[in-house]
């Protein structure tokens, strides 16, 4: 590129410019772009929390699928039970990502989740119904 | 000799995509045989929309991975969102049963 064809600082988009083009703005339009390591490793959480909704709900629709010997409708309960925490995980997965994209951007602390205590305690609760019923 | 790329972040995240396209692909496919029980053209119709969906999520993944696109918030949302319908449509098609 000769000088001439440099162009001027003004038009050159300047970084700050470009994360206020991204979407959206309630994340980017705050702080600085953090350690790119850092963003990729929240990506990464991200999509494991969709896998462990995206398990759920095909555990559901197994469980609908296949015929099992369960009393009453308890198959039933358990099938609706797995597909909602499926798709509530699916949700809370993005609004935590969003939590902690915009905390990394503004240097803080990342807030505490009540996500895997949720998760682990309604993975025990499936559990002891499904024993149950079997018996 | 310090590594180019420590840790290979993106090809750890590339290949987090690709786990998680396969993951909603069965998923989806799944729930469109379910949904043949009920009616042709909705199993159709949820097979079409999933396959597009896949399409989607491994062209931005890899759009990401190449760093030629920055938008992690709209693609997060655009999965999340998918996967939440998945599971909505299948408590529907239980609660028809």
């Amino acid at each position: 590129m000769t000088p001439s064809q440099t162009p001027s600082e003004d038009q050159i988009p300047s970084e700050d410019s470009r994360h206020r083009a991204q979407r959206p703005k309630f994340i980017y339009s705050h702080g600085s772009e953090p350690d790119p390591r850092y963003t990729l490793a929240n990506e990464r959480t991200f999509l494991a929390w969709i896998r462990t909704g995206l398990a759920f709900i095909a555990g559901g629709i197994a469980l609908n699928a296949f015929t099992v010997d369960m009393a009453g409708d308890t198959r039933k309960t358990i099938s609706i039970i797995a597909l909602g925490i499926g798709s509530i995980i699916s949700l809370w997965a993005w609004i935590s990502w969003a939590r902690v994209e915009r905390s990394m951007r503004e240097r803080q602390p990342l807030k505490h989740s009540p996500a895997l205590v949720l998760l682990s305690g309604t993975v025990f609760a499936i559990a002891v119904i499904a024993a149950i019923a079997f018996l | 000799m310090r590594p180019i790329d420590e840790g290979m972040p993106r090809e750890r995240t590339l290949l987090s995509w690709r786990r998680t396209v396969l993951a909603f692909s069965i998923a989806s496919f799944a729930l469109a045989r379910l949904a043949l029980a009920e009616s042709l053209t909705l199993a159709e119709s949820l097979a079409a929309t999933a396959l597009l969906v896949i399409v989607l999520i491994v062209v931005i993944s890899m759009l990401l991975y190449r760093g030629s696109m920055s938008a992690v918030g709209v693609s997060t949302f655009i999965v999340s969102a998918t996967t939440f319908l998945l599971g909505v449509i299948e408590i529907l098609l239980v609660l028809k049963d």
